[in-house]
């Protein structure tokens, strides 16, 4: 297991190279100039040039991508374009909104998912199993940001429930935790059902009623350990997703995250923020992958590593 | 045997779950400091380094420009109390006596020499828009001579300067890099915190040379998404909406709680004709558009009167706006003189144009509008949306045809002329409009110091530029606020967010 993890922690070591030169290279391609934004709409020619000088963004391209890589090994980050400021002070002072808002989203889509997902399954084909699918698939198409709006016309504006913006207790949570969690939470839900579903019907579990246990207990001592594995592999990718859709509920609950960072940087042109933070985003959707490897190892005594 | 299966269990557990969630419900607290809601965020606060004429609104109350202006446009003593004309390119500033800097330095002579060398040197993003500047010297410890590049009138103008920039030079050199967090100015507010993108909060001086304000802490608080901004004032989480989309207009009006506080902002906004690319580089043709297009129900419907409309150059804020010649817009919609001068360009089978538009609601609509309207003229209009940044670089480099975006409404005809000199293509002549006649009327405006011939020459651009119908105003932008009726004293400005007279009281 030991050397399973550290493989699996160096295999680290490629992947952000790749991804750092891939997000290099969409950088590049990207249409618009970091100089015209920061000189804004009035500035000259003249102007923009000097800032591009200041950048650096005159080098040749291979010049710019080995300076970073350079001071990425350093742990030098680089500044901002926009801001000036260290971009490694700027995404650690964002990155706690973001990872605690996607492990709230995450607890509440496992929870009442894998809840609602047991339900349906063990009443299959009552009116309870029909709302829940209905529920769900609503879960599945409903856009997030949409979800957002009206649960803060809700429950901020009409009821005074919850503050609209910002992070800063744990009432702030709710509404974009929720938010953020009901399209994984309605995966979660489908795919419980499904996998317990099909595991009730397995022989085993026909042997365990015959033994004369009760509904309960074949359904959580038996079924559900077997029925978890494709559960956990859904939570592990829904982690990515969650982190991806942090951008767009971060913009609408006005949470100073790492994904609003994200917005901003990528529409201010301001490189060296986009290419670091992408760099955090992916190494943590790894490591959520490393941890479903991990589960599986603990709820499926046959798999060693 | 099959047993029957029992929901309430489960259920009972989400009933716990959900009543957990509740715990967290407890009323909003009342706001402490004044929370200012911005739409555009702060980013830099050397005035050196930032364009974003948001971050001057803000901090005008921190830093502060040698003159100011009045909300209706008129100059004011601020930092200098008085200055007289020395010769045609010197003009001498008497300085505020007793002021210092929040760090204790003092202000003075040495401190404007500075600071406008400080603006104008190569390192500056502003050092262009110093062009005028050619140097000052001190006089004595209150007065300074400030000279410029040629005669210059504009140069009430030049200082009172979009983005405040009297600074502390001591702190300057002693903070380095942090000074661009956290700048020391001789305002009625420092800044306390700064986090760019998000939260800047400034908190009253109690030395302050005109008075300590009322409002002993404020916040400027980021919210990119118009509908957060708009439910976070709603929740009272924030005071003052410092701008209110058109289309929120109606519903923030029906509120009792809320004030909406209004008048001219600094911008205008403009339909420009990319002048080089055919058909659009014939005059006739432009002037057709501009009686094709009825800018006065766009502006009635889609843009809920935020505004007024003018002439093609400038708007009432400028100095050598003529209400006269000026003051209406003046091409009225004539969809069959349109025709008529489409035939005679030789376009009466109409053509294909595309208008190009930044990602802004605004614009969106308006772009539609003129598509619906030219349409009926037989000119086929395309749309392409860009973010703001591929945007600001597109029409830089001329790649649109038809493109809306604002320009200043406030201040000195030599802010808004360069955007039709041939000197400013790929810059701020978004028209790619050159006239080597209106080149040299805009020079010779530019060093003329007798007002009266000044405006005369001013009058005579105008008429041509009319004329050549470089572009169209949309409209004068009306910057309207919300704010909550506990918050007295909240003036409209053109361009700042005044809190030195604010109260929050019942």
């Amino acid at each position: 297991m030991a050397l399973f993890l550290l493989r699996r922690l160096l295999a680290f070591i490629p992947l952000l190279l790749g991804m750092s030169v891939v997000v290099f290279l969409i950088l590049q391609i990207l249409p618009g100039d970091p100089a015209a934004i920061i000189g804004g709409q009035f500035a000259t020619q003249e102007d923009i040039a000097e800032i591009r000088e200041d950048l650096g963004l005159n080098r040749p391209l291979p010049v710019q991508y080995a300076t970073f890589l350079r001071k990425l090994v350093t742990f030098d980050l680089g500044t901002s374009y926009a801001t000036r400021r260290p971009v490694a002070e700027m995404i650690s002072r964002r990155y706690p909104a973001t990872i605690s808002l996607a492990f709230a989203a995450m607890a509440i889509a496992l929870t009442l998912g894998t809840l609602a997902g047991m339900i349906a399954a063990s009443t299959r084909n009552s009116a309870w199993d029909l709302l829940t699918m209905l529920a769900s698939q609503a879960g599945i198409s409903i856009p997030g940001f949409w979800l957002g709006l009206l649960l803060i016309y809700y429950f901020s504006v009409q009821l005074g429930w919850f503050p609209t913006s910002g992070l800063s207790g744990p009432r702030y949570y709710v509404l974009p935790a929720l938010a953020l969690s009901v399209f994984s939470m309605a995966f979660i839900a489908r795919m419980t059902r499904a996998s317990l579903v099909e595991t009730l019907g397995l022989d085993y579990i026909r042997s365990a009623r015959a033994k004369g246990l009760t509904h309960n207990r074949v359904v959580f001592k038996h079924a559900l350990r077997n029925a978890f594995i494709p559960v956990i592999t859904i939570a592990g990718l829904s982690f990515g997703y969650l982190l991806g859709g942090s951008v767009v509920i971060e913009a609408v609950f006005n949470i100073n995250g790492l994904g609003r960072l994200v917005v901003d940087s990528i529409l201010s042109r301001d490189y060296p923020v986009i290419q670091v933070s992408i760099l955090v985003l992916a190494v943590n959707v790894a490591a959520a992958n490393l941890v479903v490897d991990v589960c599986y190892a603990l709820l499926d005594p046959r798999l060693r590593y | 045997m099959k047993r029957t299966p029992r929901p309430p269990v489960l259920l009972r557990l989400v009933l716990v779950m959900v009543s957990a969630l509740l715990v967290f419900v407890t009323p909003t607290l009342a706001q402490d400091p004044l929370v200012l809601a911005v739409r555009t965020p702060l980013l830099n606060l050397d005035p050196t380094q930032e364009s974003s004429s948001t971050m001057g609104f803000a901090m005008i109350n921190v830093m502060e420009n040698l003159v100011t202006t009045s909300p209706d446009g008129a100059y004011e003593p601020m930092l200098a109390t008085s200055w007289e004309v020395v010769d045609d390119t010197t003009w001498r500033f008497h300085l505020r006596e007793g002021v210092t800097f929040h760090d204790g330095t003092p202000f003075n002579a040495e401190a404007v020499v500075f600071n406008l060398d400080r603006m104008a040197a190569p390192e500056s993003l502003h050092s262009s828009n110093f062009g005028w500047y050619a140097g000052a010297s001190v006089v004595d410890d209150l007065t300074v001579d400030i000279s410029t590049n040629g005669a210059y009138p504009g140069i009430l103008s030049g200082l009172n300067f979009y983005i405040p920039f009297i600074v502390s030079p001591t702190a300057v050199e002693v903070l380095g890099d942090d000074f661009n967090s956290a700048p020391v100015g001789t305002g009625p507010y420092r800044v306390v915190s700064h986090e760019a993108r998000n939260l800047t909060v400034v908190e009253a001086v109690d030395d302050y040379w005109g008075g300590v304000p009322a409002v002993k802490r404020a916040e400027f608080l980021y919210v990119p998404e118009d509908n957060t901004r708009l439910a976070s004032y709603m929740t009272g989480e924030v005071d003052v909406l410092t701008f209110v989309e058109s289309s929120q207009i109606p519903l923030l009006g029906m509120r009792d709680d809320t004030v909406l506080v209004e008048g001219p902002s600094d911008l205008a906004d403009m339909l420009w004709f990319n002048t080089q690319k055919p058909p659009l580089d014939s005059a006739t043709v432009r002037q057709a558009l501009a009686y094709g297009i009825d800018l006065d129900l766009i502006l009635e419907t889609v843009l809920e009167n935020t505004g007024t409309r003018y002439g093609v150059a400038l708007a009432p804020g400028v100095w050598g706006f003529d209400p006269e010649t000026m003051g209406a817009s003046p091409y009225p919609y004539d969809p069959e003189r349109a025709r008529e001068l489409l035939a005679e360009a030789g376009f009466s089978d109409g053509f294909d144009i595309e208008f190009l538009i930044a990602d802004r609601p605004e614009h969106a609509r308006i772009a539609e509008a003129v598509q619906g309207q030219l349409a009926d003229i037989g000119v086929n209009v395309s749309i392409r949306t860009l973010d703001w940044g591929t945007f600001l670089s597109a029409t830089a480099a001329g790649e649109h045809e038809l493109m809306v975006v604002g320009t200043y409404a406030f201040g000195d005809a030599d802010r808004i002329l360069p955007e039709f000199e041939s000197s400013s293509i790929g810059s701020r002549n978004r028209s790619l409009y050159s006239n080597a006649e209106i080149d040299a009327l805009i020079a010779q405006q530019r060093n003329e110091l007798d007002a009266d011939v000044r405006r005369e020459l001013i009058k005579e651009i105008v008429a041509r530029l009319t004329e050549e119908a470089p572009r169209l105003m949309v409209r004068a932008r009306k910057q309207v606020q919300a704010v909550n009726a506990s918050v007295q004293g909240y003036i409209h400005h053109p361009a700042k967010f005044d809190l030195r007279n604010v109260t929050i009281g019942n």
